[in-house]
């Protein structure tokens, strides 16, 4: 077999160095009785040269194997928990937090991180968050719940977004929870509150500011509109609201560093204004998130590797103008960040399997996977990269990737390089972590195991579906069924 | 012993790359004594079939291919035939060997470019901001990253304007229908963001210059373009002496603290006089071998700078110099074109 | 010659192959150049699938279905008739 494994590494341009590997094979082997051993076997392929394509060196690896994952075999952790299957290493989910972490309180002591619980709720993943030291950031009552049953303390926790009831707000200023107001009608409700509970509360303004196109104008109150100013005057007026802290959320996936510290200026002139204006002193000051991760998006021609910016980039970008604002340095607001994806995409990966390839009638190839959109929703952002799970050759031929959903709009994506592979080969899909599980639907497929690896061991953090569990809440009244 | 430079860029057709120009450059006048190496993207590179300009070419992954492939090609070469500098002249290669720059330095490999804020601050999206910090006019701009936002655009510019993508290329469109056409192709070819530039009725100058990456302006090489293809490439051009253009460069590559080459394209507005700022480009611009005939050699003066030589700034440019440009046509033999596509290495 | 193929080719060791009849070329995998080997040498379409598994190690049915497959797109790609 050793032969067989020099043989196995040919690449098409290493063949003439091979020549006569045979002969030497046949000398190697004269005192062994298997000298018709026979040559390494890859799919017959013909690939004809075009524009763009003659280029082998220009793809991306797909054809190195990423036959294991976190220490274990491919191939094996599918054997056992089925295909597809999501895999989170755990070690570089803590090393993440731990990168970020470190990034800002070297520039900015008082920096806390608070996990967005929207990008991936798993209970398992916001405990490893958590026992690293993350706060928790949540955008309705029941993540709000999520974070309580896993005993963060309210106190530990942001309350963010659009729409909260008034019975979460109440829970939420019961418990200490930081809340940061989106809208005038949430002030209303939360000044009721103050009357009920008869105490003045403090709280946190959202604001926006027109940093990007088309600008995120939903969320909170405009800063060059003024609509800013007005509503911690508001707030202060009514003299049941006390505003100590400021909140802003630059976007989504954002790798333009000047969008955030254009974001963190406007902060600070706007803390300045505020306190000449009307007194205000803040507790915090928020910079949400936004911050990208190494996924390519559909709409970019660079890769994401080369385009994402560090933890140091960003944390060098926003605490320096921060740390200028109207304060002596003891008595600096702490700081929130509130990143999810840039967290959580890399360190899940999701293993697939093809189900069939076929030749379209423009000569191209597709192939079919057992994984479809409804638990990879954000192809429609990202360009995933697909790797596969085993030796597959060098040959490797731009190839539409389709779900396994019979609907013709699941497309994972259009073109991508993938070498040649058969019926049951496996594929691997990194940096998988972010909305897709959180975002997934249950449709016409069961959503599949989802493990986590630490230190060599595999502990399944969600069970895959079963028709019994789906159905559970469904009632069919005897009338329908007589 | 003489130094080895490696150049990407090498396909020159009538929207011709920068890497034939700055190889011309480099082995201008006589004596020099290092080796070229063609650093290609595709078989059909033209330059890369060029004998008397290359000692070797290399096939090496796109930029949007991952990096660590990339490296890894990278060092290969390096370890078969040695690679002293290496001169990107790709807008769209810059990020890719800004992010290798520290990790090919620790090989032996250096490089001269400009910091990634000072790329990002004038990259197209960024440019208007830019110019309204510096206080220099620009034409009216917008970074559309949403097919929703194009009418608003349009409706902000006026007609005619330019459509241009991400990274390459620009369409002049007087309708709506030449902008949405536009707009689509660019959007297809270069992601977003796709600009939509107002056009101005004006003269239209370019400046390359090289930067020392501490606020200095060490070469400046002023032209009109006197014949351009209809893709708008210089065919001709004639070098210039003038104080308006050599202040506002040297104003731009202050600011930015600029390192390395870049080609800074400026128009005079006809009835105003006024100096607009248009785009400058990360790089060497096609053209540049005609600075050999101007006493601006700035290929040369990069790879000095590259590899850390003391480079005092070059007096000015010596002004009516001409090029004309005229195609070629070479012989080239099946088997190399076979070494490449096979092989992916060639050595004249 | 053979009559399966549409005209004539060279084919490198390296797997580069050159259709002098149009102009175009190919890159071949090493099993595809063995095989595209055969067929010049003017082996019969039905003798493929032995010859691969004798000279490869691979299992019949795997291999009858890939040079099907092989034999597919070389129709397409109008190298064969």
């Amino acid at each position: 077999m050793v032969v067989f494994n020099v043989l196995s590494v040919h690449s098409m341009f290493s063949q003439l160095l091979f020549a006569g590997s045979s002969l030497l094979n046949l000398k190697i082997r004269t005192d062994d009785y298997t000298m018709t051993e026979k040559r390494h076997y890859s799919k017959p392929t013909i690939i004809r040269h075009t524009v763009g394509v003659m280029n082998k060196y220009g793809r991306p690896p797909a054809t190195v194997p990423m036959n294991r994952l976190v220490g274990h075999e491919v191939k094996e952790l599918v054997e056992n928990y089925g295909s597809p299957l999501f895999v989170l290493n755990v070690q570089e989910l803590r090393d993440n937090y731990r990168d970020m972490s470190r990034a800002f309180m070297t520039r900015y002591p008082k920096a806390q991180i608070a996990y967005s619980y929207k990008t991936n709720y798993m209970k398992a993943v916001c405990s490893i968050l958590h026992q690293e030291g993350a706060w928790a950031e949540v955008v309705s009552g029941f993540e709000y719940d999520i974070a309580r049953n896993l005993n963060m303390a309210g106190e530990n926790i942001i309350f963010n977004g659009p729409y909260k009831t008034k019975a979460e707000l109440m829970r939420a200023f019961s418990e200490k929870a930081l809340v940061n107001i989106d809208n005038y009608d949430e002030m209303q409700v939360i000044e009721d509150i103050a009357e009920e509970l008869g105490t003045v509360l403090e709280v946190g303004i959202r604001i926006n500011m027109d940093l990007n196109s088309p600008p995120w104008h939903k969320f909170g109150f405009n800063l060059e509109a003024g609509h800013a100013f007005e509503a911690v005057k508001r707030a202060l007026a009514s003299g049941k609201l006390k505003v100590v802290g400021l909140h802003i959320h630059v976007g989504t996936y954002i790798d333009d560093l000047t969008i955030y510290s254009r974001a963190a200026q406007g902060m600070v002139e706007f803390y300045r204004y505020i306190k000449e204006q009307l007194g205000v002193t803040l507790k915090y000051w928020d910079m949400g998130g936004g911050y990208a991760s190494h996924n390519t998006l559909n709409w970019a021609w660079l890769p994401a590797e080369q385009t994402c910016p560090t933890y140091d980039h960003y944390a060098e970008t926003i605490c320096p103008i921060l740390l200028n604002g109207p304060f002596a340095a003891e008595d600096a607001p702490k700081l929130f960040l509130e990143p999810g994806r840039a967290l959580v995409d890399e360190p899940f990966s999701l293993i697939t399997s093809v189900a069939a390839q076929k030749r379209m009638p423009n000569g191209g190839r597709g192939i079919v996977l057992d994984a479809g959109m409804n638990i990879l929703s954000s192809v429609q952002w990202y360009s995933y990269n697909f790797q596969t799970g085993q030796d597959s050759g060098s040959m490797i031929e731009d190839t539409t990737v389709y779900g396994g959903l019979c609907m013709n709009i699941d497309v994972l994506r259009e073109s991508a390089s993938v070498p040649q592979v058969r019926r049951g080969d496996l594929l691997v899909i990194p940096h998988v972590g972010a909305y897709n599980i959180s975002q997934s639907w249950q449709f016409i497929y069961l959503r599949p195991n989802v493990i986590a690896i630490e230190d060599g061991e595999v502990h399944v953090i969600k069970k895959a579906e079963t028709r019994e569990y789906v159905q559970e809440f469904e009632q069919v009244p005897d009338t329908f069924t007589k | 012993m003489g130094i080895n430079v490696g150049i990407t860029g090498l396909h020159a057709t009538d929207n011709p790359a920068p890497g034939i120009g700055v190889i011309r450059s480099l082995k201008h006048p006589e004596g020099w004594d290092g080796e070229i190496i063609g650093l290609a993207y595709d078989v059909m590179d033209t330059g890369v079939y060029d004998e008397n300009l290359l000692d070797h070419a290399y096939m090496i992954p796109y930029p949007n291919s991952g990096t660590q492939q990339i490296l890894a090609r990278l060092l290969y070469i390096h370890s078969k035939t040695r690679l002293d500098v290496i001169i990107p002249t790709l807008d769209s290669e810059l990020a890719l060997f800004q992010h290798l720059e520290p990790e090919l330095r620790k090989h032996g490999i250096s490089l001269f470019l400009p910091d990634s804020i000072a790329t990002k601050r004038i990259s197209k999206p960024n440019i208007a901001d830019f110019c309204k910090e510096l206080e220099i006019d620009t034409p009216k701009t917008y970074a559309v990253k949403d097919s929703g936002e194009l009418d608003k655009a349009i409706k902000e510019i006026g007609y005619p304007l330019m459509v241009k993508g991400a990274f390459y290329e620009a369409h002049k469109c007087r309708d709506d229908k030449d902008t949405i056409n536009y707009f689509n192709e660019m959007r297809q070819k270069w992601g977003y963001p796709v600009i939509l530039q107002q056009m101005i009725d004006a003269d239209e100058y370019d400046v390359c210059c090289v930067g020392d990456g501490k606020g200095g302006m060490l070469g400046a090489l002023p032209i009109r373009k006197t014949r351009i293809t209809d893709k708008g490439k210089a065919w001709a051009a004639i070098t210039l002496k003038n104080d308006q253009l050599f202040d506002l460069s040297k104003k731009i590559i202050r600011d930015l603290k600029w390192a390395g080459p870049c080609e800074i394209e400026i128009l005079q507005e006809k009835n105003t006089a006024k100096m607009h700022l248009l785009e400058i480009n990360p790089r060497f611009p096609a053209w540049i071998f005609l600075g050999t005939g101007a006493n601006q050699n700035l290929p040369k003066m990069v790879v000095d700078l590259a590899l850390g030589k003391d480079v005092q700034p070059l007096p000015n440019a010596k002004s009516g110099v001409t090029f004309v440009r005229h195609a070629t046509d070479l012989i080239c033999p099946i088997e190399w074109l076979e070494k490449l596509t096979t092989g992916g290495e060639l050595h004249y | 010659m053979d009559s399966f193929l549409h005209s004539e080719f060279t084919l490198s060791e390296s797997g580069f192959l050159f259709d002098h009849g149009t102009g175009l070329t190919y890159t071949l995998n090493e099993t595809g150049r063995f095989i595209f080997q055969k067929i010049q040498d003017g082996s019969h379409a039905n003798n493929l699938v032995e010859l691969v598994t004798s000279e490869f190690e691979v299992a019949e049915d795997i291999a009858r279905k890939d040079v099907d497959d092989f034999f597919r797109q070389l129709k397409e790609a109008r190298i064969i008739h």
